[in-house]
């Protein structure tokens, strides 16, 4: 397997045409990805960059991102259980067991198919035993990683209703209400899980909560402070890994680049073949002028699990760098991956969204993408969200309406003030625009390389 | 907490989320850069499910007790089995902090006369482990742990083996919790077999001693083995399953965990034999004969008191009564004791549950160490 498929450049071959294609070649890399060999063999010629001259931007075959060894444990857990879920319907134990895993194993991979094949197998273990906590809970888990924040939401409140000692159902109602944007529940869920049980686990939820609400100061403190507990319990390798990588993301919001350079190096130290800190530290490196090593970093962390947003940074950094061609290809390849996960699930939309609007490369998806999922989430980035794509749109005052929501929190997030100030500055209130841009670029002023660009050049028209 | 009582709380009901949040606690990453998804609580999952102890003493988690005749003569096999799935859940070594110790009681009393103490030093990076056996202190046998060989024989002539292997146990769990605990559909009188351990692997102590150590051929003898950590109790077995059928809440059964068998019928002003007898009558009245009277309830409390394995050295082992073999399926024996099957007078000997209807496992070996290779 040596490259994700995308559209040929310059080709309008409709994306029916290409997904067909993309299936196979996505079913291959699975495979390839779960056997922890590359698939060479398989690789279809079509899907390689035919006319590219760049080399592939990914090269997924054989790249895995955790350990072999945790792999292997995992696939022998599976074969296990499978032989008692396969003799037994009874056997809810087993089904539980095996879904666990898969569930993990889609985690760690980033491989979407897992959560399909760990559903299955928690709807065979609550048709043997509908009360069973273990599998009701991991239901509630899957909902909220495959973004049915609403579902998990219920599924996990039944469960925390039925028993109060049940407290990952509390975490699990706490992080959807957090994702719902229901701020107000999500810190009362918060305070009584914390006041049921201490720990790193819990100090890392109330973090993020900070930073949404606007307490920066205190985000910085409780990230930090998980981390250090996290690392004082014996946390390591993907678990220590993300008490790093949220630390990061919270500093690099409100530009805190050196702390935010150091924790993902501190993930990648925990778990190398780490993708969300790889892509994290590529971020903060191109936000300090370290666009080639960022570029670098971006391309390991895409070539270990393809994410849309990690592509589409990329695609950024080569425009700015002044390679078209490349840029035009990872742009490609962001629409492929993403649409062909929303024909699953919708856990690429956001990024989809963001994406189309900050590209102009279809707003009128990007309108509706983002107006589809505010209408199930009303969180602070689903109004950016939705409140950017009206922009991209040309619907300014809707724009405006949506981005007081998002701003509403006071959350210290470098882009959220970009976009309202873009959007002061479209409806011709200068004084804002200049306020909020200022802010932006004063918060962090590489937010973002291409979008930072505009800010200045934004600004720079506005004086 | 002996092997039904981790079957409960390891594997039945809430024990299965806690399996599953140990597993998922550790990878963390969500596919979607846009939310962050958080850890699982872990081992926090259920502040009334003991297996944030479980959790944290696994590897002192003892699955069962074993004592039989070798197959070289003149020898007998004691053998404990630690930390169930240990191939699909956790890493497969022993504790290198706490103790293991195969009891022995040569005089009658329930006091152990002779105690095979098992100690393991930290796992190399291949998770190898030197181990030592002493008896009454003195150093008897040394290894490293997965060779299957064990140890030539030392002083006293004592082989040793401990690692991973295939789990000798066999169960049908799963009808056992559907019409014992009320939980799934599965059922014990529904005709259909389904042995949970098939694919399991656990880690396991076994040593071979000369019968002459043991008092010689034909000494009863009565064994249990305790795992310890800083001198503190964390588990004890002597019969399988005793603490968790007959033991309810898990303060008795921890407290069960802690007691000397000398002390088991006597201590806390006899809770231990009072719940015992309730059990028995209470399961007992299942079956066509009705309960077991005060005194016959009152009878069988006093052969499960104190809880160890008690053994004929020398002889062919018939468990649970008379040591216990690898395929011997002792919980047949005890599904149809507890449920009216003990043959008093004016009783025959069938219970209301007769058995779970699974058998021994095809992989046990004819030689030392004796349980099957790991899976």
């Amino acid at each position: 397997m040596t490259g994700i498929p995308h559209l040929a450049r310059r080709s309008a071959r409709p994306i029916a045409l290409a997904m067909a294609v993309l299936l196979v070649v996505a079913v291959t890399w699975v495979a390839a990805a779960l056997g922890g060999q590359p698939a060479t063999a398989a690789a279809p010629e079509a899907a390689v960059a035919a006319e590219g001259s760049a080399a592939p931007i990914t090269a997924p075959g054989g790249s895995l991102p955790v350990p072999d060894a945790t792999l292997d444990q995992i696939g022998r857990g599976i074969d296990a259980w499978t032989i008692n879920v396969e003799a037994d319907q009874t056997d809810f134990v087993s089904a539980t067991n095996l879904a666990s895993l898969y569930f993990t194993r889609g985690r760690l991979t980033g491989v979407l198919d897992d959560y399909t094949r760990a559903s299955a197998a928690i709807e065979r273990a609550i048709a043997a035993y509908p009360q069973a906590p273990g599998a009701r809970n991991l239901e509630a888990l899957l909902a909220l990683t495959t973004h049915d924040f609403a579902g998990a939401l219920s599924i996990a409140t039944d469960i925390y209703a039925a028993d109060p000692s049940e407290l990952q159902a509390l975490a699990t109602m706490g992080d959807a209400q957090l994702e719902l944007g229901d701020y107000v529940a999500a810190t009362a869920t918060y305070d009584r899980l914390a006041a049921a049980q201490a720990g790193p686990a819990i100090t890392a939820r109330q973090a993020h909560l900070a930073a949404v609400q606007g307490r920066p100061d205190d985000a910085r403190r409780l990230a930090a402070d998980a981390y250090d507990d996290a690392l004082a319990a014996g946390s390591e390798g993907t678990s220590l890994a993300w008490y790093a990588f949220l630390q990061g993301t919270l500093a690099f919001q409100d530009g805190g680049l050196d702390v935010s350079e150091t924790a993902f190096r501190a993930a990648l130290d925990a778990w190398p073949r780490s993708y969300p800190a790889l892509a994290g530290l590529a971020r903060t490196r191109a936000a300090q002028g370290a666009t080639d090593e960022a570029i670098d970093l971006y391309r390991r962390a895409a070539a270990i699990v393809p994410q849309p947003v990690t592509i589409a940074a990329l695609g950024d950094l080569y425009t700015l760098t002044g390679r078209p061609d490349e840029a035009r290809q990872a742009y490609d390849e962001v629409r492929v991956i993403a649409t062909l996960a929303a024909a699953n699930r919708q856990v690429y939309d956001r990024a989809l969204a963001l994406f189309d609007a900050n590209h102009g490369t279809d707003v009128d998806e990007a309108v509706s993408l983002a107006a589809a999922e505010l209408d199930v989430r009303k969180d602070v980035y689903g109004w950016d969200a939705y409140a950017w794509a009206l922009h991209a749109a040309g619907r300014d005052a809707e724009a405006d309406d949506a981005m007081q929501h998002a701003l509403a929190l006071g959350t210290r997030d470098a882009l959220l003030s970009y976009h309202g100030g873009m959007i002061a500055s479209a409806l011709g209130d200068t004084a804002r625009a200049r306020e909020l841009l200022t802010d932006a670029l004063t918060i962090n002023p590489g937010f973002d390389p291409l979008q930072a660009q505009r800010a200045r050049a934004t600004l720079d028209a506005l004086s | 907490m002996s092997r039904v009582h981790r079957l409960f709380g390891r594997f039945g009901g809430l024990g299965v989320a806690a399996i599953v949040l140990t597993v998922a606690a550790a990878p963390l990453f969500t596919s979607a850069a846009d939310h962050l998804d958080a850890p699982t609580l872990g081992e926090v999952h259920n502040a009334n499910d003991s297996l944030s102890v479980v959790k944290r003493n696994g590897p002192l988690d003892i699955n069962d007790l074993y004592t039989f005749r070798a197959a070289t003569s003149g020898r007998t096999v004691l053998a404990m089995t630690v930390n169930p799935a240990v191939n699909l859940i956790g890493p497969a070594v022993f504790s290198s902090e706490g103790l293991y110790t195969f009891n022995v009681d040569t005089t009658g009393d329930a006091v152990a006369d002779l105690r095979y103490e098992v100690t393991f030093g930290d796992p190399d990076v291949r998770g190898v482990q030197h181990y030592t056996v002493k008896a009454n202190g003195k150093a008897v046998a040394s290894g490293f742990t997965d060779n299957a060989k064990g140890k030539s024989q030392s002083r006293g002539g004592v082989v040793a083996f401990a690692g991973q292997r295939s789990d000798p146990f066999f169960f049908d769990l799963l009808a056992f919790l559907g019409t014992v605990k009320g939980e799934g559909s599965g059922s014990l009188l529904d005709g259909v077999a389904n042995d949970f351990f098939t694919p399991l692997n656990t880690l396991a102590i076994v040593i071979e001693v000369p019968n002459a150590a043991l008092g010689g051929d034909g000494a009863a003898i009565g064994t249990w083995a305790t795992t310890t950590l800083n001198g503190a109790a964390i588990d004890q077995i002597g019969r399988p399953a005793i603490n968790t059928v007959f033991n309810g809440s898990a303060a008795d059964k921890e407290a069960f965990n802690a007691t000397p068998p000398s002390q088991q019928r006597t201590a806390l002003n006899g809770t231990f034999r009072n719940n015992i007898i309730g059990v028995l009558q209470a399961f007992s009245a299942l079956d066509a004969e009705g309960a077991y009277t005060d005194v016959e309830a009152a009878g069988l409390a006093d052969v499960l008191l104190p809880d160890v394995l008690t053994y004929t050295v020398g002889s062919a082992a018939a468990g649970p009564l008379n040591g216990r073999g690898l395929a011997d399926d002792v919980i047949d024996v005890e599904l149809n004791i507890v449920t009216g099957g003990y043959p008093f007078p004016g009783r025959d000997g069938t219970g209301a549950i007769t058995g779970d209807g699974v058998g021994p496992h095809g992989d046990y070996l004819a030689s030392f160490p004796y349980l099957g290779t790991p899976h």
